[in-house]
């Protein structure tokens, strides 16, 4: 594991950044690194403070709700997805639960930073939370999907 | 006086052809395939994606889609989800039993057209019946096809049709099958979450795809969406259609969808001509 930043044009070639000019991006790159976690471990816990934000680089993250009974996943996350947006808002808390399902590769951001990075510049402010609107917007519509419960009354095919 | 007994040699497209049930093999606690052979005479030829009606004596009839080879088998199969009167008293039979059989019916796959290409299948829930016949057949002339993806969603690990064939087909380096579920436990070590979320992992050439979608008709308006975003052309994109079948030859009109008949004009149909009944309510 480095501290070292991710390279600008590395994290420019990231689906999450596909709107992003490099001076957007050079600004949020000081503020990343590259991690690696074998499978199993924890990455973060529910009501943990969310003070990191992640884009997967390889692997397969879980995210579950734990529960007194059994833990039940909800998503699971995979190369060039974003993995938390609890950071964005008070309290700053992880709704979820998050574990990796494979050895994973991600690019963590430093969320305080961030977060400050965004405040004293309008044009980074609107980009990020267009894309993490876009991210969450994409959570809410597949949990609805979920919800519908589609498969449940097919009809003979 | 002698008299005379004809016997018709092709029997028309409303006469059921008595097949023998072979096996009954219970696939999931609500789903099931029929094993079926004629009782005389050759099986019914067919091509991946068409539709058999099946009649269920002192039942009635039902479409299903024809789930087996149409290439390897003597018999048919068909894979039905117990879920109304026909379908629940089909799931009552066993081995020996007498079915009627008509068709083949409808329009298949575009499998001919996929040759040579990539191919991406996605099927929801128990919609990977009517694509198992289409992975046979790709599987039996692999050289035909460049990248083949399968993408399958299910309501959550318990209900995954066809898991011993799953397996069996992720474990091949010529094929690359993804499954999601909406649930899972810890334990699930697979995807949770929408089979579109599958799509931007799969590899697979836009510009040369053919893209084949069964499944619940929401799933298949997203999955054909986010195809379509990645490149595939609509042209390309096939989804297969559900309506009530009754005389399955165009006649009694019980499965039109706006203009089209799904008997005769699908139930396989290119995306620009059903996108836009989709959002038709009620029709």
């Amino acid at each position: 594991m480095s501290n070292a930043s991710v390279p600008i044009e590395e994290l420019a070639t990231e689906r999450f950044f596909r709107d992003f000019d490099a001076a957007d991006v050079a600004k949020l790159a000081p503020h990343s690194r590259l991690i690696s976690y074998a499978e199993g471990t924890t990455i973060f816990r529910a009501s943990g403070p969310a003070d990191r934000f992640y884009l997967v680089r390889t692997g397969r993250v879980a995210l579950f709700l734990p529960s007194l009974q059994e833990d039940v996943i909800v998503q699971t996350l995979g190369p060039g997805e974003a993995l938390g947006f609890s950071w964005l808002a008070p309290p700053h808390l992880w709704r979820f639960s998050a574990t990796a399902t494979s050895d994973i590769e991600l690019i963590e951001f430093d969320a305080a930073a961030l977060r400050q990075a965004a405040i004293v510049d309008r044009q980074l402010h609107d980009l990020l939370m267009t894309r993490m609107f876009d991210v969450v917007a994409r959570r809410l519509e597949a949990t609805r999907m979920q919800l519908l419960d589609i498969y449940a009354d097919q009809r003979p095919t | 006086m002698t008299s005379t007994v004809t016997t018709p040699t092709v029997l028309g497209p409303m006469v059921p052809v008595p097949y023998r049930v072979a096996r009954i093999h219970w696939e999931l606690s609500d789903t099931y395939t029929l094993t079926l052979t004629p009782e005389s005479g050759a099986t019914m030829a067919f091509e991946p994606g068409q539709v058999a009606m099946i009649y269920i004596l002192g039942a009635g009839e039902v479409p299903i889609s024809v789930s087996s080879s149409s290439r390897r088998d003597d018999a048919i199969q068909l894979t039905i989800r117990a879920g109304g009167y026909v379908t629940k008293a089909a799931a009552r039979l066993t081995a020996g039993d007498t079915v009627g059989i008509r068709g083949p019916f409808g329009v298949p796959w575009p499998l001919e057209q996929a040759r040579g290409g990539d191919v991406v299948v996605v099927a929801g829930g128990i919609g990977l019946a009517p694509l198992r016949s289409v992975i046979y057949e790709i599987l039996d002339d692999r050289h035909a096809f460049e990248n083949v993806s399968v993408a399958y969603g299910s309501r959550d690990p318990g209900f995954l049709l066809y898991e011993v064939e799953l397996h069996e087909w992720r474990s091949r380096f010529d094929l690359d099958v993804e499954i999601t579920v909406d649930r899972a436990p810890t334990s699930w070590r697979g995807d949770v979450g929408l089979v579109t979320d599958l799509l931007p992992r799969m590899d697979f050439d836009p510009s040369n795809a053919t893209a084949m979608i069964c499944g619940p008709e929401i799933m298949m308006k997203f999955v054909a969406r986010g195809l379509a975003d990645l490149g595939v052309d609509r042209e390309r994109i096939y989804l297969t259609m559900e309506r009530n079948m009754k005389c399955a030859i165009g006649l009694c009109g019980h499965c039109q969808l706006g203009p089209q008949f799904l008997c005769k004009d699908g139930p396989v149909f290119p995306l620009p001509v059903v996108e836009p009944l989709m959002e038709i309510e009620e029709l």
